[in-house]
């Protein structure tokens, strides 16, 4: 019997859960069932542990892709709950979606670093957290960078300043083939001397 | 007794009446380059091995500061954030004169692997002096000592003179960080001797 039957399926019949490859158990559920599920699979099942929120953008599908993965010490065993965020920001210019994600740190407390990357990151917009700031960027005025509609390369040419490259730009191969040659020429000509 | 090591080609290059003293100082300095224990990017994995037993850059003089008014040398050692830049000028800003900049690897010499990143900066020479590059992605601690050794003759020859353009450019250098950094520019009091306010803000 595996873990999904003596657990997980009992005590949540109406849920379906599916084992991939590596023995990962996988559940999805939406954002408004989310932090009741959560709660229970900690409490009830013995998920003590959040390792990370993990979250693809898949913009092709309109969706942004959360995956809280969390562990669980005494039947070591680990479980995805897949939650899937319409991508969609607001039009009141935040760069905040419109959906709403409600935080869990109140179940556990380092998941307030999580979503704060999440929030500046891919512009989640999480509710309930008591601490929403940015965490790695600094005074960010532009989209979330790590959505996939935030155009990179135009942001730095927009804002940079590129080196601009020597002159006679010359291709490092040929000129360090020249180089080479040149060294064996004059090794040629040492030993033609010493002889 | 006459010295048969006394570098004269070095002693030409520098100008001046006191030549014997200056080229005397610089042979002090450039013995005892303490540098500051600090790192960024994956550089700060290459500097701890240069520092210890296999590579052992101590026996040139080069050892680690602790704090950066302590440092003689500052390595910039890889990408290097926009965040973390405003946190290089003030550590730069700190250090005593005679102080200088080496570079380490191609991004901070132009950007590197990174040179689409949104947050790396990609030529740093804009707000900073620099008076060493060393290339590579990342350069082994050969190469840094090489980089070291190369300073150590400019600094010999009395052209390594980072600080100097710093605080003679330095119009050009506050003009460029200002560019990116905006109203969010760096305290003051690190160049209070640029800032007419003292130094207060
Ligand atoms: S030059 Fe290469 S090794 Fe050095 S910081 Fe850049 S990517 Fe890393």
């Amino acid at each position: 019997m595996s873990f999904i039957d003596t657990d997980l399926q009992p005590r949540f019949p109406n849920r379906e859960f599916t084992v991939d490859a590596q023995g990962i158990i996988k559940t999805e559920t939406n954002t408004a069932e989310l932090l009741g599920l959560i709660s229970r699979f900690h409490n009830e099942s013995g998920f003590e542990l959040l390792d990370t929120i993990s979250c693809t953008d898949w913009i092709e599908e309109g969706v942004l892709h959360l995956n809280y993965i969390l562990y669980s010490y005494q039947h070591n065993q680990t479980l995805f709950v897949k939650v899937k965020l319409p991508r969609e920001l607001k039009e009141d210019g935040t760069k905040r979606t419109v959906a709403e994600l409600p935080s869990v740190s109140s179940i556990w407390p380092q998941a307030e670093d999580f979503e704060r990357e999440l929030w500046e990151m891919f512009g989640v917009n999480v509710v309930g957290h008591n601490d929403l700031r940015e965490f790695f960027l600094e005074d960010w005025q532009d989209l979330p960078p790590n959505r996939r509609d935030f155009d990179t390369l135009k942001f730095v040419n927009d804002h940079f300043e590129f080196r601009v490259g020597r002159e006679d730009a010359k291709s490092v191969a040929e000129e360090r083939k020249r180089l080479k040659e040149l060294r064996d020429m004059e090794k040629a000509k040492l030993s033609g001397e010493t002889e | 007794m006459k010295n048969p090591d006394l570098p004269l080609e070095e002693l030409k290059q520098i100008k001046g009446e006191q030549q014997l003293i200056e080229w005397m100082v610089n042979w002090f300095r450039k013995q005892s380059l303490w540098v500051l224990a600090y790192g960024t990017g994956c550089g700060a994995i290459e500097v701890p091995p240069t520092m210890t037993a296999r590579y052992d850059a101590e026996r040139f003089g080069i050892r680690g500061a602790a704090t950066p008014r302590q440092a003689d040398v500052m390595i910039i050692s890889g990408y290097l954030s926009y965040k973390t830049l405003k946190r290089v000028i003030r550590t730069y800003e700190q250090m005593q004169s005679p102080k200088y900049l080496i570079g380490l690897g191609s991004c901070v010499t132009n950007g590197g692997m990174y040179w689409d990143s949104y947050n790396t900066v990609k030529q740093i020479d804009l707000y900073l002096p620099f008076d060493i590059y060393v290339a590579g992605c990342m350069p082994r601690p050969e190469a840094l000592i090489e980089g070291f050794a190369a300073l150590q003759k400019k600094i010999s020859e009395g052209r390594a003179d980072g600080c100097e353009k710093y605080e003679k450019n330095i119009e050009y250098y506050k003009a460029n960080q200002k560019k990116i950094f905006g109203d969010k520019m760096l305290p003051s009091y690190t160049c209070d001797w640029y800032y007419s306010d003292g130094g207060t803000a």
